[in-house]
């Protein structure tokens, strides 16, 4: 297990993701940077790894941002462990499944995170948080292929499991 | 029960984690220097003496223009009626923040739906929770979490924010509540309608004591055609960006 390598990672996008968040993207919107390897991790770790590491990637995420501790940690989490568990009965490693799934998971997680403050049922609510999933999955099936390479290379998810097989 | 417990505890764990909010209600200058640290790493290297006079008169250049802006607007303003009384800037509240304690933006919120700056400066500083944020007369946000020297402040866009503004078209005024939406607008909800349209100024109101009235919060860019019992609902553009703030004001009381 190369948690070091999942750890520094984590620091390295989240130095990233609070000194440059909108730089490429137009109306304040940038995707859920933290969610990303939390699915990641979803894709090809074991299910209880994939949970813990979704939680840390979640805590990270309250610990820069306003959000209360704990909220993020806990989707961030669920949602690795959601697509960790549903990865067997869907084409996991297709681009269009993955991108699809992102989509999904970034519009639940943003809606949990708007229905505790009590907005998810105002129509702004709902028009922002379309978009982030949007270009959440617009970067997922650009980025998996590369992650993929990196994860073979880098060996950042070495000793966890690889489909059906534990490598 | 204990069995099928066991064989979940993975869920159970996560379904705990959602508790930490409630246990840990005072971690929040814990998760402001966590911010910090994260936010310190790519800081920019001090530029050498000879580019700090260039640096120098851009900042003058910019604080001439946002003084010509805001001269503009305030004549805009006084070629509508006579607004002069109700945009007058709240000097009792001035009188007890007379200080301006400068902050640099160290980072940006990690969150896409949420809305916040790190700033530089923090307790040490005389920075405290619910202090309001400024850069010139524009209404920025509020600090929201104070460490040792650091601290961050909700931007109005954020969810979470909701500030007392009115906003003034001609002789009339329409009071609301203005709310943050995650994105690049406001909503300002609550008001009277059939009164203000696109272009005009909204302002911070009266409703709250920790914000100063009449610092200007942004202009209407669109109003709701749906009218609910003579109530509107208007969308604000903030008058500040927040990817462009890059120095602030926090407005604070005299030093303890």
């Amino acid at each position: 297990v190369r948690w070091v390598r999942v750890i520094l990672l984590a620091g390295a996008l989240a130095a990233l993701t609070i000194r440059y968040p909108v730089v490429p993207f137009r109306r304040g919107l940038c995707p859920a940077w933290l969610l990303l390897p939390a699915l990641l991790m979803g894709l090809r770790a074991a299910p209880a790894h994939a949970a813990a590491a979704g939680w840390g990637f979640g805590l990270l995420a309250d610990l820069l941002s306003v959000e209360p501790l704990g909220l993020s940690a806990s989707l961030y989490g669920g949602a690795a462990l959601l697509f960790a568990r549903l990865r067997e009965n869907v084409f996991s490693d297709h681009r269009y499944t993955q991108a699809v799934a992102a989509f999904l998971l970034t519009l639940l997680v943003s809606l949990a995170a708007l229905f505790r403050l009590e907005l998810a049922e105002e129509s702004f609510a709902l028009l922002h948080c379309l978009p982030v999933a949007f270009l959440s999955a617009l970067v997922t099936g650009a980025v998996f292929p590369f992650f993929v390479v990196a994860d073979d290379t880098l060996g950042i998810f070495r000793g966890f499991r690889v489909g059906d097989r534990r490598v | 029960v204990l069995e099928r417990v066991g064989r979940r505890r993975i869920e159970v764990l996560l379904a705990l984690s959602l508790l930490l909010p409630i246990g840990m209600p005072h971690c929040a200058p814990a998760a402001t220097l966590v911010a910090g640290l994260f936010a310190a790493v790519p800081a920019p290297a001090p530029p050498p003496p000879d580019e700090r006079g260039a640096e120098n008169e851009a900042q003058a250049a910019l604080v001439q223009r946002l003084t010509q802006e805001n001269a503009r607007l305030r004549e805009r303003l006084f070629a509508k009626g006579d607004p002069a009384k109700l945009v007058a800037l709240d000097t009792a509240f001035f009188s007890r923040h007379p200080r301006r304690i400068e902050a640099e933006v160290r980072g940006r919120d990690s969150s896409p739906w949420r809305g916040s700056l790190l700033l530089s400066s923090g307790r040490r500083a005389g920075i405290r929770e619910g202090l309001p944020v400024v850069v010139g007369e524009t209404l920025v946000g509020t600090i929201a979490e104070v460490g040792e020297a650091i601290s961050r402040v909700r931007l109005l866009t954020d969810p979470g924010s909701r500030v007392w503004g009115f906003v003034l078209a001609g002789e009339e005024r329409a009071d609301g509540v203005v709310t943050g939406t995650g994105g690049d607008h406001l909503v300002m909800d609550h008001v009277e309608a059939g009164i203000g349209g696109p272009g005009d100024i909204v302002f911070t109101g009266s409703g709250d004591e920790r914000i100063p009235r009449g610092l200007l919060v942004g202009t209407v860019r669109r109003m709701d055609d749906i009218e609910r019992n003579g109530i509107a609902e208007i969308e604000v553009a903030p008058a500040i960006r927040a990817e462009r703030i890059w120095i602030v004001n926090v407005l604070a009381p005299e030093e303890e």
